[in-house]
């Protein structure tokens, strides 16, 4: 108990610097950004249809199940939120000393587990924000996006990620919890694939590197799914895509992972990852990495 | 004799510069990574069968196409200025602006910063593009009767795709780099007030980002043509601009660079008291 709390106030160290910190700063607007940039398609959508009712404040569920780059911009600024992993600082070699390593990586791997938890929960709020003055509050998915559902694979629909199968199968505060739920597993699995890789080469660089990589891999998985190349299977290696509630498989055909098959792919990377980052840091250099 | 030592030591100062873009990865990094960017979207956009049919319209219209919708002029704008915009927060934060700026002088330390801000972005921006061109032309002619007849904000250089497409895409390749260096140099001269890497990097698309919005959705209606930034960074116009392609070319250009000048004079301004300390 005692070593969990000296690991949470390592962590929560880490996150009060947060408020200091440009590169933060810089995260939380790129995220803004690319929440205008989606939200704006739904409000144009709207405007073009003259609805007075405004949009429905759930169109987070489709940032991440469209082709477009809104999947991919709204993960980068998280590669840039945990680039400097194992988060090394002037200040590190002294609360190491303090105490054991195990804590303090312990304390670590929960800052990227808190931190991705922010992150979600701020990605979420901000495309609610972007839609201000234009929200229906609607407990149901709204006349907007009921539309753009039926007339999903004419131009822009597809890009927005405006599904059929998420609005005929999912209530909107189901699709809202189960996205933001797989989303923050995907980000602490992005989050600690950077720490282990970044605490193996005892660089900066390969980690976001190999972050990039999983998320382009995505990105690929996405267009080759949509080509109707027959590539489906390529979803079960990529786990970033499990974020995307629109992948997984709920009519049983198993062409794409299913839910059980999501939380035990997470749960077993995000716990064997952890242990690796914990066996890594007992031998681990510790190098001061200005991050600026 | 002391007109050529300053020669010289202008000359030295634009090689070292020159050379830390050229011989950087990241320079090289940069172009590939647009590449790619620019493949990618391509081809999702291809296989997803969305709303063009590629193959019969030719590389003018589809690149038009994808510089017209969403994050890719934005996303250019990034990368393009990705090795040459920390120039002088790197510079700062390592401590070698003492040793460059004593020898040469700090304005012509900074003027030569700007240029080679300009220079770096520009080829960049400007060797992506053409690979990407190449790449596209491998697969498809420059240009059907089909995509002809679909090429939609033709201004101002659109009457020139028919008979000769290469010089068309050339044209607008120069002016689009061009226009990245307007963001780039902006970039630069916020790092002399914020010497961060991780905000001077991403400053370029941020501020062409909001720009744009501030454009669109308030400016735009009572902006005349030969001041509608953006349209004329992307060179897809709904009106003629002066009627003379050459005319049209230079003035885009010269816009541009002037542009990319005058935020340079904010650069070398905040340079200049930043190393008078009188900026904290």
């Amino acid at each position: 108990m005692k070593s969990f709390k000296i690991s949470f106030a390592v962590c929560m160290q880490n996150l009060r610097k947060w408020t200091g910190d440009y590169k933060v700063l810089l995260v939380f607007v790129f995220l803004l950004i690319v929440n205008h940039y989606h939200a704006s398609w739904f409000l144009d959508f709207s405007a073009g249809l003259g609805s007075k009712t405004g949009v429905a404040p759930w169109i987070f569920v489709f940032a991440f199940t469209g082709w477009d780059f809104v999947k991919i911009m709204m993960l980068l600024p998280l590669l840039m939120l945990f680039s400097n992993a194992p988060f090394i600082d002037d200040n590190q070699p002294f609360l190491i000393s303090r105490c054991t390593r195990k804590s303090w990586c312990f304390g670590q791997i929960l800052y990227i587990i808190f931190g991705s938890a922010v992150y979600v929960l701020i990605s979420a709020f901000s495309s609610v924000l972007m839609l201000l003055g234009n929200i229906d509050f609607n407990t149901d998915w709204g006349g907007v996006i009921n539309t753009a559902a039926k007339v999903a694979g004419t131009e822009g629909a597809v890009a927005t990620g405006v599904s059929n199968k998420i609005v005929y199968y999912f209530s909107p505060f189901t699709a809202m919890f189960y996205t933001m739920l797989l989303l923050w597993f995907a980000c602490i699995f992005i989050g600690l694939v950077i720490y282990v890789v970044n605490s193996i080469t005892g660089s900066t660089g390969y980690g976001v590197f190999a972050g990039g990589v999983l998320i382009i891999f995505d990105f690929i998985q996405n267009m080759m799914r949509s080509s109707k190349l027959g590539l489906d299977w390529l979803s079960y290696f990529s786990p970033v895509s499990w974020s995307s509630i629109d992948l997984i498989d709920i009519t049983g055909k198993r062409v794409t992972p299913d839910i059980t098959f999501v939380f035990c792919g997470y749960a077993v990377l995000i716990i064997g990852l952890s242990v690796l980052a914990l066996r890594i840091s007992k031998k681990q250099e510790i190098k001061v990495v200005q991050d600026v | 004799m002391k007109i050529e030592k300053n020669h010289s030591i202008s000359r030295g100062l634009i090689g070292t510069n020159v050379k830390q873009i050229v011989m950087s990865k990241n320079f090289y990094t940069a172009i590939i990574l647009a590449v790619l960017i620019l493949l990618f979207t391509f081809c999702s956009k291809k296989f997803s069968g969305e709303q063009w049919e590629i193959s019969c319209y030719g590389v003018c219209h589809d690149f038009f196409y994808l510089f017209y919708f969403g994050m890719m002029p934005k996303l250019i704008v990034l990368i393009s200025a990705l090795p040459v915009v920390t120039g002088f927060c790197k510079d700062w934060n390592t401590g070698y602006i003492r040793l460059a700026a004593g020898r040469a002088g700090v304005s012509k330390y900074m003027r030569h910063k700007v240029y080679a801000c300009i220079a770096g972005t520009f080829i960049t921006a400007f060797i992506a593009l053409s690979i990407f061109t190449l790449l596209l032309r491998i697969i498809m002619p420059m240009t059907t009767e089909a995509g002809i007849a679909n090429l939609e904000f033709l201004y101002p250089f659109g009457g020139m795709v028919e008979q000769y497409p290469y010089v068309y895409q050339f044209m607008r390749i120069i002016c689009f780099s061009s226009f990245c260096t307007v963001w780039s140099v902006l970039g630069l001269a916020l790092s002399a007030y914020i010497p961060n890497r991780y905000v001077v990097c991403a400053s370029s698309f941020v501020i062409y980002y909001v720009m744009e919005q501030i454009f669109n959705n308030k400016v735009a209606d009572y902006v005349p043509t030969w001041l509608s930034i953006p349209y004329l960074g992307i060179t897809t116009l709904t009106t003629p601009l002066f009627g003379n392609v050459l005319l049209d070319f230079l003035y885009i250009n010269v816009l541009f660079v002037g542009l990319a000048l005058a935020a340079g004079t904010i650069f070398v301004h905040g340079a200049k008291r930043r190393m008078r300390n009188e900026i904290i």
